[in-house]
Order: structure tokens, then C-alpha cells, then sequence
């Protein structure tokens, strides 16, 4: 990202990509540089496929004034090389942003800082559920258990060291077996994390002998106790720190963990999601694509039974095209009715006009998208990762980026949304 | 000068047959394109510098009916001739 490329790296690039020399392609390069100059120095304007136009532009004489003498001076008409990129270049330079369009603001909106605060908490919110995800697969089922064995070894911890001062050993000691009797407790009250808290219960106890033999140390030698000393604080802000960040951690990952379970409670996800895998299956053995994807538009909806036994969607498939045909008349006006319907899980980057993008060649058609998965996404703004999405055929909401009336539509349609959800 | 011209002019130069100038023309352009789309910049001495650059978002007003708009921010290309172009430039006439 963000590096300057100069010509030799331009050189070795061009020679490892089209496997000729180094010094074929210099002097190729070379020689480019120099027609387009010779070209442009005659006036004559220069394109390149898929690059753009290289051409001279007159720039008119201007008074100004000489920045030493403070002099006014006249710059005389002269001409400048101007660079054209071209219409393929700009879109692919301007991708991450394609999917921004301009809108109309009402009077007296602070603009500047709603739109720039929205922004940064979408972002921000995509970074959490990312984090919570990711945290919350590795450490829900333990998280519980050594959490409440991390808190009993911390204690048992300070009490060893607190019972470090020279001469009681015995009350060490009693530390250990406490903690190992603590240690006991988890384990059965916490039966998901056993064997976290088993490892945990070892750590005590090593925690502990640990604690014993600076103990005895510290009974012979003043010097080491001021050490130990020193160290036992530093020792107990590193792991009130990791207790802190362990909470965090936690917090985060049950918030994860239920947020998730909530959603696929509330919207039943995992039967549509199997739907899902089976009709993609569908789409590859009907030889017809637009036959097999007006039969899944329309039975998406009754789609459970068939997903029971495959046999018997083939043994159906014959029966089922006559129908799909009547559908096919009707879909047929439709000219982008080819595109298959499939399913897409939420990365990060997406946004509803992306894949509207992608999928339909224009953005404002994610109205669609929006609607067709309803159940799964409770705000259009921002998506949990990892969610799938179930891309509607065209023809089922008359989707069509050529035909501008369908394009308004979808944009009022647009609009009345933003109403309701109060934007 | 269009790409067939510019093609046949270099092919001339180099001596090479025009598939095989055509070709490396191609993968040149190539390139330089992904380099750009990926937010590298490049910079050919003598000639000029290309480079992608953000454009910050910025509010536009319709003159006639003064309707505001929020304009999105968008990455284009740009492209700074270096010295040595213009300078030969500057000793070019002008006409017209």
C-alpha cells in the first residue's frame, strides 16, 4: 500500500510478468515513453487501451508576480501535458468508494459531523462483532471456569505472598491447601471447564510451592526479601492488568455469544440456510440456469419438504419443469434474469449496495436484498459478519438496471425506508 | 495517435512484430493499473507521476434551484508531468 513504484521496479515487474529480459523490457519501456513524448510534442494527443489519453492542454498567459524580486511578471501561454484517465481505470480506482452516492440535504443539517460520526461507528461496530466472533467460538465454553479459578488463584496468590514475611512458613502452607480446596470447588461447581480448572488447580498449587520457597529464602537472607518485595508489587499490578483484560475479554465474548444465539432464535435461520445449500446443489444439476432459478425463487418459500431427500427432488425435476416454463415466459421480458440466485455471506467491506452492485448492476437495488432477508438483518446499517444473505432472482421484485422506471422504483422505495427507519 | 498507430510506431522502433509489442503494451498497462488500484503510486523520472488521490467528501449547491448536495468522497487518478516534459513543453509554439 502507498509505496512510489519508480521505473525500475516498473522494469522488473513488466520482465517477470511477461518472462523476457530485463533489458527487453527497459528498453520497451524506454522507447513507450519516448513515441508518447515525440507524439505529444507534435500535438498530436496519445491513447492507450484501457489507460487513458495523454494530451496537450493551453494554458492562457497570466500576470503574476516573481516570488524573489516581487516583481509582476507575465507567465506566457504555454501548454501543459494532461492525462486522461480512462472510463474502466477511473471505476477500478474508485471501487471502495463505488457504492457512495450523492444525496440531498435538508436545510440546516450539521452535516459535517452526522455523516463523518456514522461513518467511524460503522466501522467501529464492524470491528467489534468481528472481535467478539472470533473470541467468542475460542472461549465461551471455558470462559466461565477460569474466570472464577483465575479470581481464587489470585487470591490464594496474595495470601501466600502476604504470609511471605520471614518466619511463617506453616501459614504458606495452609495457603496452598486452601487453594487447592478452592481449586476443588470450581472444578465441580464449573463441570463445562474441568479441565481448565484442573490445569488451573496445578498452577495454584506450583503458584504456591512457589511462594514457599521464597518464603524460606526470605527467612535467611534480608537483602532477597527487599527484592522479593519489590517484585511481589510489580507481581500484583501485572496481574490485576490481566485480571482487567480478562473481564474485558469476557464481556466481549458472552455479548458475542448471546448476541448470535438471539439472532438465529429470533429469525430461525439454520432451516432457510440448509434450504439454501440444497438449491445451490439444484442449480448445477438443471442444465438450464434461469429454469432452475425461477424454480428456486419460487420455491424458496415451500422449499422445506423437498430438502428432506434429494432422490426425490430428481425424481421431481421432470415434473417440475412445465411449470418453470410458464415462469420463464413471464421472466423472459426481463432481460438480466440470468444471473443466478445465490446466497452471500456478510464480509467485512460489504454494504447492501455492493452486493446490489455485484449482483444487479446497480445499487439502489438493495432495497431488494434488504427485504428478501428481513428476518436476518435487523439494521440495514450494519450487518453481523458472517450473516447470510439470499440473493432474490431479478424478476422476483422486476429488478432491471436498464429499465430506468424500475431503478426509480427501487429508489422510492429507498426513500420510504429511510423514512421508517428515521434517517 | 491512437493505439493501433502507437503500437505500429514502437513495434517499428524495437523490431519486434506488432502481437508481441501489442502483448507487452498490454501487460505494461496492466501493471500499472493494479499498482494504482492498489494506492501505489508511480513515478517515471523524466516523464511524469501518476498517482490515486482521495477526494475528500464536500457539499455542491445547485445554483438554480440551491438544493444542497452531500457529494460522496471518491479516489481518482492523477497525473503530474515531471520536469524534464515541461520543460520541452515550455519551448514548444504556441499556436492558435
Amino acid at each position: 500500500m502507498n509505496e512510489r513504484l519508480s521505473l525500475q521496479d516498473l522494469i522488473d515487474l513488466l520482465a517477470k510478468k511477461q518472462g523476457i529480459a530485463k533489458k527487453e523490457a527497459e528498453t520497451f519501456l524506454r522507447e513507450l515513453i519516448a513515441v508518447i513524448s515525440e507524439s505529444i510534442e507534435s500535438y498530436d494527443p496519445v491513447r492507450i487501451k484501457d489507460f487513458g489519453v495523454f494530451k496537450l492542454v493551453k494554458v492562457n498567459a497570466r500576470k503574476s508576480v516573481d516570488v524573489n524580486t516581487g516583481e509582476a511578471i507575465e507567465i506566457p501561454a504555454h501548454y501543459k501535458l494532461s492525462f486522461n484517465p480512462d472510463k474502466s481505470l477511473k471505476e477500478a480506482i474508485n471501487r471502495p468508494f463505488a457504492h457512495f452516492e450523492s444525496v440531498i440535504l435538508e436545510d440546516g443539517v450539521s452535516f459535517e459531523n452526522v455523516e463523518s460520526e456514522t461513518e467511524e461507528d460503522i466501522i467501529e461496530e464492524e470491528y467489534d462483532s468481528t472481535d467478539t466472533i472470533s473470541i467468542e467460538e475460542e472461549i465461551t465454553e471455558y470462559i466461565a471456569a477460569p474466570e472464577v479459578s483465575e479470581i481464587k488463584t489470585i487470591e490464594a496468590n496474595e495470601i501466600a505472598e502476604e504470609t511471605s514475611d520471614p518466619d511463617i512458613e506453616t501459614e504458606a502452607e495452609s495457603a496452598i491447601t486452601e487453594a487447592k480446596e478452592e481449586a476443588e470447588i470450581n472444578s465441580e461447581e464449573e463441570k463445562s471447564g474441568e479441565n481448565v480448572s484442573e490445569i488451573r488447580q496445578e498452577k495454584t498449587v506450583s503458584v504456591a510451592a512457589a511462594a514457599i520457597s521464597r518464603t524460606s529464602s526470605a527467612s535467611t537472607d534480608i537483602e532477597s526479601m527487599f527484592y522479593n518485595h519489590r517484585k511481589k508489587s510489580k507481581r500484583r499490578r501485572f496481574i490485576s492488568l490481566g485480571f482487567v483484560i480478562l473481564l474485558i475479554l469476557a464481556a466481549f465474548a458472552i455479548g458475542g455469544y448471546y448476541f448470535q444465539e438471539l439472532a438465529a432464535f429470533l429469525t430461525g435461520q439454520p432451516p432457510v440456510d440448509k434450504s439454501k445449500k440444497v438449491v445451490i446443489v439444484f442449480d448445477k444439476k438443471s442444465p438450464a440456469d434461469s429454469l432452475a432459478q425461477k424454480q428456486d425463487s419460487t420455491q424458496i418459500q415451500g422449499i422445506a419438504q423437498e430438502t428432506k431427500n434429494e432422490p426425490q427432488q430428481e425424481t421431481k425435476l421432470p415434473k417440475a419443469e412445465p411449470k418453470n416454463e410458464e415462469v420463464k415466459i413471464a421472466a423472459q421480458p426481463v432481460k438480466d434474469s440470468s444471473k443466478p440466485l445465490a446466497t452471500e455471506t456478510i464480509r467485512s467491506g460489504h454494504t447492501l449496495r455492493n452486493i446490489a452492485l455485484e449482483y444487479y448492476g446497480h445499487k439502489s437495488f438493495w432495497v431488494y436484498i434488504y427485504e428478501e432477508n428481513k428476518d436476518v438483518i435487523k439494521n440495514a446499517n450494519n450487518i453481523a459478519l458472517g450473516t447470510k444473505l439470499i440473493i432474490p432472482a431479478p424478476s422476483k421484485y422486476g429488478i432491471d438496471p436498464k429499465n430506468p422506471a424500475s431503478i426509480e422504483k427501487a429508489k422510492q422505495r429507498e426513500a420510504k425506508l429511510f423514512k421508517e427507519m428515521g434517517i | 495517435m491512437t493505439n493501433q498507430e502507437l503500437i505500429a510506431a514502437l513495434a517499428k522502433k524495437l523490431g519486434w512484430t506488432q502481437r508481441q509489442t501489442t502483448e507487452v503494451l498490454e501487460a505494461t498497462v496492466s501493471i500499472i493499473n493494479s499498482n494504482l488500484e492498489d494506492g501505489n503510486s508511480i513515478n517515471i523520472q523524466g516523464f511524469g507521476l501518476f498517482e490515486a488521490k482521495k477526494k475528500g467528501e464536500r457539499i455542491s449547491v445547485n445554483p438554480v434551484s440551491k438544493q444542497r448536495f452531500l457529494v460522496p468522497p471518491k479516489i481518482s487518478l492523477a497525473f503530474r508531468p515531471g520536469q524534464t516534459i515541461k520543460d520541452n513543453l515550455k519551448n514548444l509554439e504556441v499556436n492558435e
